[in-house]
């Protein structure tokens, strides 16, 4: 029986030595004429990869009349020149001269806080846009705006519309009287909506609760009642439950004005970014709850980069209007942050720690403490394999959860090993016994950082999310592999004459 | 309350107000990722370089406070970020230095500097926040439900705002600049903190 549970043992420690030499060392195998690891490789989170350095300055024409702040010699010649010129101008009109200087010394004042509101309305816009480990900084005296970001599919696309100003209007189609803006929206989201026959997504913007008075105000003054001669507009009409594609309503609502000019000269409201004219239509119906609905398309027709302009579109509207025009000055893919020493330096420091706890385990229980270490060794590879057969992405902060997943695994070892050390004589229903309360006890440790992980693993931010998934897979394989394996840990402590 | 704890409550304090002050007076010191500081990008034409190569040349032309980065893929673009405008001899002599070792034409026209302002510290912590918050207030209610009593949650609260100020102290007054590996291992300490007090509770209760 004692040669038997050797034997066990032996086995147990040359298993986890292979697990150990697949997962630090891989599974290596000839692939035309050069060798390949069967282990998949680990998915590296933006700061380990590199990012998107972007730097967007003011546009040259909102230089002129705004960026007075800056320091620059070029600036101020030119704003000498600028009042140079005017004087000249104004002669014949000194009162428009003294208004325009006026104007120009006030808009002084706001430019900085102009630079700051627009890097604040970036970095909403980015929020919006879940966009994750992004970072956006703002020269105040020369309005630079640098925006830092992960690489991905979605990159080019969210920086095409960055710096697009973003001025969301319903206005009347007749008077160009502005009916809503910005400041009414509460939220834009793109979603799905499905019919047994097709899927479209619907840009619904939803408005806060001055907007949604005035929009119902407006559904209501802009509503046209459907008779037969102006079916094709109602059709092409927008309300909240049912509305066409953006572009074909326009080109719809283009040629049923030319039809029945006597109902769409009534009341039609124009929706527009940036004064450019998204859609010109009138409401079927009185809409109370203070969402418009706009079809975007079918879903099945729309590749991935639409449905990525669309969502821009989304942070578009729900955020504020740019005070400043901008233009992108530099774009470029920047390597990591992080340096390799800085990631070596951790991962020696987290070995050294593990060291110590080990050294300190070995020490207090002696050969159990050592069969304990080789279970925790065991376990750390069991972990970074399952990381990379999870596809979990792996941050800085990532790197650090693996060591507090290895510190879980050491607190269920030194529990276990209080429990069972220098009692040689226990019966199998005491071991059965004492095995239960420390899985229980265990358990319960784990509950407050299985709430963090949870937490941080439903956030976007690559750092957190990162954390969080490393840490749950950490605690759920901390649950079972030591579940498993404490079972051969205690057989040495059964009783074989007491056997119960 | 005995003596040993009054000297630690009064040193914590002494502490959590020498880093309100020290913020408040000097701010945090930021590493150069995160720092105000000018950018010098440069492409070397022809010609393709090893990264280790250029932060060897960076380190002999700006001595400290400097950081370089690839910029883009083809290994002949890179990226100096250093903390104070560079003089007119520190961008002759990284030009001179850079044609000494690839033979390259480069002059100091050719340099594109810009000053880069720093990242807001609002920017870098904001994501957390909620996060942190919603899983403190959840482990909060766990301990009430555990230990059935005000307790444990008050001794837990104190114990991360005990390690949470002390590693802040490390940069307010020890003045550690406060860089890429900073929030990750707030993180830890936050994460490790919890995982050792539950330990410890449990233990506690077992005892009572």
């Amino acid at each position: 029986m004692k040669i038997q549970r050797k034997l066990n043992t032996i086995l147990v420690i040359l298993l986890i030595v292979l697990v150990s030499l697949i997962s630090f060392g891989g599974i290596y195998y000839k692939n035309k004429n050069a060798m390949d690891n069967r282990v998949p490789n680990y998915i590296l989170g933006a700061d380990l990869t590199g990012y998107r350095r972007v730097v967007i300055s003011p546009s040259e024409t909102t230089d002129s009349t705004t960026d007075e702040n800056s320091t620059d010699e070029n600036t101020v010649s030119s704003d000498e020149e600028n009042t140079a010129d005017s004087q000249n101008n104004s002669v014949d009109d000194g009162n428009n001269t003294v208004a325009n200087e006026t104007e120009t010394e006030n808009e002084k004042d706001d430019t900085k806080s102009n630079y700051l509101k627009t890097a604040e309305i970036i970095r909403k816009r980015l929020k919006t846009l879940d966009v994750e480990n992004f970072t956006v900084s703002c020269n105040e005296d020369t309005g630079k705006i640098e925006i830092d970001l992960p690489e991905d599919d979605r990159t080019d696309i969210i920086l095409s519309d960055l710096t697009e100003i973003g001025k969301f209007e319903i206005t009347d189609a007749d008077t160009e009287e502005v009916l809503m803006d910005n400041s009414d929206v509460r939220s834009a989201k793109l979603t799905e909506e499905t019919s047994s026959y097709y899927t479209t997504e619907v840009l619904n913007v939803n408005f806060n609760v001055k907007g949604t008075n005035k929009f119902k105000n407006i559904t209501e003054k802009y509503q046209n009642t459907v008779t037969n001669d102006t079916s094709n507009e109602t059709e092409n009409s927008t309300d909240n439950s049912t509305s066409e594609n953006t572009e074909e309503t326009s080109e719809s609502n283009e040629n049923t004005t030319d039809s029945s000019k006597s109902t769409s000269s009534n009341s039609k409201v124009k929706i527009s970014i940036d004064d450019s004219e998204i859609l010109s239509t009138y409401f079927s119906e009185i809409v109370e709850n203070g969402t418009l609905s706009l079809n975007i398309g079918y879903k099945s027709s729309m590749t991935d980069e639409q449905i990525y302009s669309a969502q821009n579109l989304c942070a578009i509207i729900e955020n504020d209007p740019l005070p400043i025009e901008y233009t992108v000055e530099e774009n470029a893919y920047i390597a990591p942050e992080t340096d390799e020493n800085e990631m070596y330096a951790i991962i020696y420091i987290e070995i050294a720690i593990a060291l110590a706890l080990a050294l300190y385990m070995i020490a207090k229980y002696r050969i159990k403490g050592v069969m304990q270490t080789i279970i925790n060794i065991g376990y750390v590879a069991v972990l970074l394999l399952v990381i990379r057969l999870a596809n979990v992405y792996i941050s800085t902060s990532g790197i650090l959860a693996i060591l507090i997943s290895y510190v879980t695994s050491y607190i269920f070892g030194y529990i276990l090993l209080k429990n069972i050390y220098k009692k040689d004589d226990l019966t199998k229903k005491e071991i059965a016994k004492m095995l239960k309360y420390v899985y229980r006890k265990y358990s319960l440790i784990l509950i407050p950082i299985l709430i963090i992980s949870i937490v941080s693993s439903l956030t976007k931010w690559i750092s957190l999310y990162s954390f969080g998934m490393i840490l749950f897979w950490g605690i759920i394989i901390s649950l079972i592999y030591n579940i498993l394996l404490s079972k051969f840990l205690v057989k040495s402590n059964i009783n074989e004459e007491n056997k119960v | 309350m005995n003596k040993k704890k009054k000297i630690a409550l009064i040193t914590f304090l002494i502490i959590f107000v020498a880093d309100i002050i020290i913020t408040g007076i000097f701010g945090i010191r930021a590493d150069m990722n995160y720092g105000a500081g000018y950018t010098i990008r440069f492409q070397l034409s022809n010609t393709t370089f090893d990264i280790n190569d250029i932060k060897s040349i960076a380190k002999e032309v700006f001595k400290k406070d400097y950081v370089v980065k690839n910029v883009e893929f083809f290994n002949d673009n890179a990226l100096i970020k250093v903390k104070d405008d560079p003089t007119g001899e520190q961008r002759s002599e990284l030009c001179s230095k850079l044609n000494e070792k690839y033979s390259s034409s480069l002059t100091t026209d050719d340099l594109q500097i810009n000053y880069e302002a720093n990242v807001k510290f609002r920017t870098i912590v904001e994501p957390y926040i909620i996060p942190v918050g919603v899983s403190t207030i959840l482990i909060l209610v766990y301990f009430a439900i555990r230990f059935k009593g005000a307790k444990e949650m008050a001794g837990y609260i104190k114990s991360i705002v005990v390690v949470e100020v002390l590693f802040y102290s490390l940069y307010a007054i020890c003045r550690v600049k406060f860089s890429q590996l900073t929030i990750p291992i707030a993180l830890s300490l936050y994460a490790l903190t919890t995982l050792i007090y539950t330990a410890k509770s449990e233990s506690l209760n077992d005892k009572a």
